[in-house]
């Protein structure tokens, strides 16, 4: 289209694509809180020139696509330091209980057992003492408490990450089957040649949430569709995703997660569902297995000790009780931990001398003797060793997994301000882009009013 | 560089809440008096600390006993000398038996005197500590020296009463009928031959009896030695254990005790920290063109 008519399609293109640029930039600005919202940028191109007899002339400007600006290998960066982030804050947060559990208060297990021995040591000055034997059996029956209640502590940690884990399961699926949706739903639009920009952020911010759940790989297919696997199971694929199903086994029927018939528990090592098997599965049973072996070598120690003793019951018991009720091994002994009842209800047979005579103490003495004694870890440690031990573990994993969280963190601030570097619309550049647009339009105006000046001056040559 | 309001949000809370929990740990430290609060704060220090407490707590009833066993070496002692004073009460009045003067009548009076020591030495053999006989072994619970028929018999045992001063070291903390009564020459019986050495005028049984409480008074200061020994090492292991329990208190401090003067100026400098932080945060929203634009 040449001559004035030519002009003013100019004209009228460069409105409609000045209006379009503005529409685009008005998008950005409005979105420049939205989470996962990558900037969008029109692609303006010069229009199919016409021949004329000087040669080709331009026909102005047009909008070919609408394109959202980001970097794939970032955001899969961002997604894998998403998944330790979710993990190290998950365990973290669990760990900060268990040391609870285990406090630095004199309210502890440790606490418990100087006190019981030190009661011995008490009733060694006075065998014959009721009061003295009565505060042997309140000491014995405080640590079994103590015991008891750290045992019930972990149970209940133990319980609470298996009740997380339903639910983060129940999450996962959401998102798989909400990254399904959306598969089909860019497929459907960018097979009619058109840019699912929208639909892509909405598709990797739910990419990146499933990342803070549970350990993922996921890659773009030609025809623009994610899929996405965990644990060597596939969770999304085009328009098919796979939920992750639970089955209660072991010996505390926690729950198993379960992907196409096979149990992936054990494979799953990251994301929120990562800590939560790794607090539920590893560390608070190793924590309860040092709890047991303790509680059942103070049992084992101390009855063997007192057996050797002779009561104070006339004539003396011709086979003396145990202190504690015996456990028959160390799975369950710090739950199983208390003061044999026959001895709680009477206290005269407890076993503190050695020969029958009501003053002997030689057995109190040697049971007070067991707190100083490297019983435990093949004759290395000591109750009380054993006890710091425990602590000090709990507390290097707490503080590890708190600097792997802290690490992670900044790790995760970093990337996502690389992304923004990419993707995030920053206010000034798009005050530019308006000013920018807002001319170009305004010119474009101007040169319509050209035109129709120029159309009325040809009008008014016949008149 | 494209800097974007995520960006600078984003950057903002991290920063402010970087040190936000700088205070939050300054505030903690000042309140609780305490530089670990949790294990996870210093693993180390904390398991130390809860290791020092277990060994000052064992400490604390090796001190606890050992005041007691004071207490009972000291009544051991007082009745070892008031035992040593009635033998020579005792011999006091059989050397005045010897003497050529001695009429029925003051005879009579002297085997009296013998007969009043043997009393005493009795209620001193059976003299209880914290309800126990404390001559009497480990049958403690009943009087060990019986008076019947005229003569003393022992029914209590020779077994040695232990208690464990502190980690290292054990001490038998009783006097039995062997250690202070039995001899040869046993007391009882000297005392009582002795009354009859000097109710009969038997000058020549009065000086063998005499010889033998002598033995006696030697063997009852020889015990007291013992006694006093033990006293003294009660003593040291005391003073020892109080020192160590000081020294652990002192190294617990030092493992988890907050440097207050430091927490007090993090708490300034995080404090200043987070006011500057804010007031920038505040300046830096209103900077865009877009709030120039007409």
């Amino acid at each position: 289209m040449n001559g004035l008519t030519g002009i003013l399609d100019i004209g009228k293109q460069a409105l409609l694509t000045q209006q379009l640029a503005l529409q685009v930039t008005s998008n950005n600005i409005s979105n420049v809180n939205t989470p996962g919202y990558s900037r969008q940028r029109g692609a303006l191109q010069e229009r199919q020139p016409v021949q004329t007899e000087a040669g080709p002339v331009g026909t102005g400007v047009q909008m070919t696509s609408v394109e959202a600006a980001r970097d794939q290998f970032l955001e899969a960066r961002l997604s894998s330091v998403i998944q330790s982030t979710g993990k190290e804050e998950t365990v973290t947060g669990y760990l900060n209980q268990v040391q609870s559990v285990f406090g630095l208060s004199q309210a502890g297990v440790g606490d418990a057992l100087s006190r019981f021995f030190n009661s011995f040591s008490s009733l060694a000055n006075d065998p014959t003492s009721a009061p003295l034997r009565y505060g042997v059996i309140s000491a014995g029956q405080n640590l079994a408490v103590m015991f008891n209640d750290a045992t019930k502590q972990l149970s209940d940690i133990q319980q609470n990450a298996d009740t997380a884990v339903i639910d983060t399961v129940n999450q996962i699926n959401d998102l798989s089957a909400k990254i399904a949706a959306l598969n089909v739903q860019i497929n459907n639009t960018e097979a009619a040649g058109v840019h699912a920009n929208d639909l892509r952020d909405q598709r990797m911010e739910a990419v990146k949430q499933l990342s803070s759940l549970v350990d993922i790989h996921y890659y773009e297919t030609n025809d623009g569709t994610f899929s996405v696997s965990s644990a060597g199971t596939t969770l999304v694929t085009a328009d098919f995703h796979e939920d992750l199903t639970l089955t209660r086994s072991g010996p505390m029927g926690f729950n198993q997660v379960v992907a196409n018939g096979r149990d992936i528990t054990s494979s799953i090592h990251n994301g929120r569902l990562g800590g939560l098997l790794q607090v539920r599965d590893g560390q608070v049973p190793d924590y309860q297995a040092d709890l047991d072996t303790l509680a059942e070598s103070v049992i084992r120690e101390v009855n063997t000790v007192h057996q050797g003793g002779k009561d104070l019951q006339s004539p003396p018991s011709s086979a003396t009780l145990n202190f504690f009720s015996p456990v028959t091994g160390i799975p369950g002994a710090a739950k199983a931990f208390a003061v044999n009842p026959a001895v709680a209800a009477d206290p005269r047979y407890i076993a503190a001398g050695q020969s029958g005579a009501p003053g002997d103490n030689a057995n109190a003495l040697a049971l007070a003797d067991l707190a100083s004694q490297r019983v435990m870890a093949s004759g290395t440690q000591s109750f009380t060793d054993a006890v710091t031990s425990m602590q000090a573990r709990i507390g290097t994993d707490a503080k590890s997994s708190q600097i792997e969280t802290d690490t992670n963190n900044a790790i995760q601030t970093q990337l996502e301000n690389s992304r923004d570097q990419i993707s995030g619309v920053s206010l000034d550049e798009k005050a530019i882009d308006l000013m920018r647009f807002q001319k170009a339009y305004q010119a474009a105006a101007k040169l319509i009013n050209v035109v129709n000046g120029l159309m009325d001056d040809v009008l008014n040559i016949a008149r | 560089m494209r800097i974007t309001p995520s960006m600078q949000d984003r950057n903002f809370l991290e920063n402010i809440n970087r040190t936000k929990t700088r205070l939050d740990t300054a505030q903690e430290q000042i309140t609780t008096g305490k530089r670990v609060n949790r294990f996870s704060d210093d693993p180390f220090a904390a398991s130390q600390s809860n290791r020092i407490a277990a060994l000052t707590s064992t400490n604390d009833q090796f001190i606890a006993n050992n005041e007691l066993l004071g207490s009972k070496l000291e009544l051991t002692d007082s009745t070892l000398q008031s035992l040593i004073q009635t033998m020579d009460s005792a011999r006091t009045a059989g050397a005045q038996a010897l003497s050529g003067t001695t009429t029925p009548e003051s005879r009579a009076a002297l085997a009296e005197s013998v007969g009043s020591a043997r009393a005493d030495a009795l209620s001193s053999a059976n003299a209880k500590f914290n309800g126990l006989y404390l001559f009497a072994g480990t049958l403690s619970t009943n009087p060990p020296f019986v008076d019947s028929g005229g003569s003393v018999s022992y029914v209590g045992n020779d077994d040695p009463v232990y208690m464990r001063l502190d980690a290292a070291t054990v001490m038998k903390t009783n006097l039995t009928n062997s250690d202070v009564f039995a001899g040869p020459p046993a007391m009882f019986d000297t005392l009582d031959a002795l009354k009859t050495a000097i109710q009969n005028n038997d000058t020549a049984a009065i000086r063998a009896r005499l010889g033998d409480l002598e033995t006696i008074s030697d063997r009852l200061n020889t015990a007291d030695t013992i006694v006093g020994g033990n006293q003294q090492l009660v003593d040291q292991v005391q003073k020892a254990l109080k020192d160590h329990n000081d020294a652990l208190q002192s190294e617990s401090a030092r493992l988890t005790d907050a440097d207050l003067v430091k927490a007090i100026s993090d708490m300034n400098l995080a404090n200043d920290a987070v006011s500057v932080s804010l007031r920038s945060q505040a300046q830096i929203q209103n900077l865009s063109l877009i709030d120039l634009m007409e």
